[in-house]
């Protein structure tokens, strides 16, 4: 049984799909989401604690959504936290970029309800498993 | 000796007084005039945009907001259906007995029974299409992106337009007549032009 309690991070730089997000993980039952508009803001966030999954768009400023990837792998303390890529950026480079740096799914803009669900429990599913 | 100096400065003055030629030649073409014109578009074509993103963004911003406000009323909803439901299944049966005894009274009951039965699984449908609503507002986001890139593309090519422009030796200042058809569309910038109406009140007082 999944922890409704889990701890969200969704991180795009449009506040319509940040909202979307968020209502969906609302709708499936996850009610702590918090936002940030791009990477750099979500890892300031990350470090501070607290956070148990990480929902992030690519392409945004200040810093992208691989970069942001790539330093919470590198992170000892971030580090084991899943991070689903949910972008725009739909080439078979980028999703082999994404999968080297450690995401740990990938959802290609527009997206159905059903695919978020299905890509959620199957990472959440291997949390439990790892855990 | 002479001669030679002669042939060198034909040589010099010859493609100079072409090229000078050949600037006449296009500035009464028109060139510079299109160049304004192509820079007065280019202008125009930004304010398009940006009324795009506007737009868009209202709209998704508005579907959103409907979503969120409508969740909660339609949980109620089927809230409140499931109590009454319950409250009449409580009823004492001797009440109910005499109910059953009532064809009209009973034959009311039962349907408005099924109907309070009915309303939670109508009220998952709708929420159902409620998230199809929401999650179409993701082309704002998508149709965003692609608004900004072309945005950057515009940018750049009115800068390399204004920098044609600055070069002109003819600087002066010319009108750009601007072709005023009936097919405009929308306004987008009614600050930037004093010959629209923003509002229906305008156009019923003409």
């Amino acid at each position: 049984m999944t922890d409704k309690n889990l701890r969200f991070l969704v991180v795009d730089d449009f506040s319509t799909m940040r909202r979307i997000i968020r209502n969906l993980l609302k709708e499936l039952g996850f009610n702590n989401v918090e936002e940030a508009e791009d990477g750099a803001m979500a890892l300031k966030k990350l470090r501070d604690g607290g956070f148990d999954f990480v929902v992030s768009d690519w392409n945004m400023p200040n810093m992208d959504g691989l970069t942001m990837l790539q330093n919470v792998r590198a992170d000892d303390a971030l580090k084991d936290i899943p991070v689903l890529m949910v972008t725009a950026e739909a080439k078979k480079e980028n999703i082999i970029a994404a999968a080297q740096a450690g995401a740990s799914g990938y959802i290609v803009k527009p997206f159905t309800a059903a695919t978020l669900d299905e890509k959620l429990n199957k990472i959440l599913q291997n949390m439990a498993v790892h855990a | 000796m002479n001669n030679s100096f002669d042939t060198d400065k034909k040589t010099i003055d010859h493609p100079g007084q072409l090229a000078r030629v050949l600037h006449n030649c296009l500035s009464e073409l028109g060139y510079d005039w299109r160049l304004r014109q192509a820079s007065h578009g280019i202008s125009n074509s930004k304010d398009g945009l940006n009324y795009i993103a506007s737009k868009t963004t209202q709209a998704a911003e508005c579907s959103l907001l409907a979503v969120e406000n409508a969740r909660p009323i339609l949980n109620n909803l089927s809230a409140d259906a499931a109590n009454l439901h319950k409250l009449w299944c409580q009823i004492p049966e001797t009440t109910a007995a005499i109910i059953a005894n009532q064809p009209t009274l009973n034959n009311a009951l039962k349907q408005t029974l099924d109907f309070l039965n009915n309303v939670s699984s109508q009220a998952a449908s709708t929420q159902a299409c409620l998230t199809e609503i929401m999650i179409a507002q993701n082309f704002h986001d998508l149709t965003g992106q692609v608004i900004q890139n072309i945005s950057r593309t515009i940018e750049t090519v009115e800068q390399e337009m204004l920098q044609l422009l600055a070069n002109d030796s003819a600087n002066e200042e010319k009108e750009i007549k601007l072709d005023n058809g009936l097919l405009n569309g929308p306004v987008v910038n009614p600050q930037k032009q004093d010959d629209v109406y923003v509002n229906q009140a305008q156009a019923d007082n003409l």
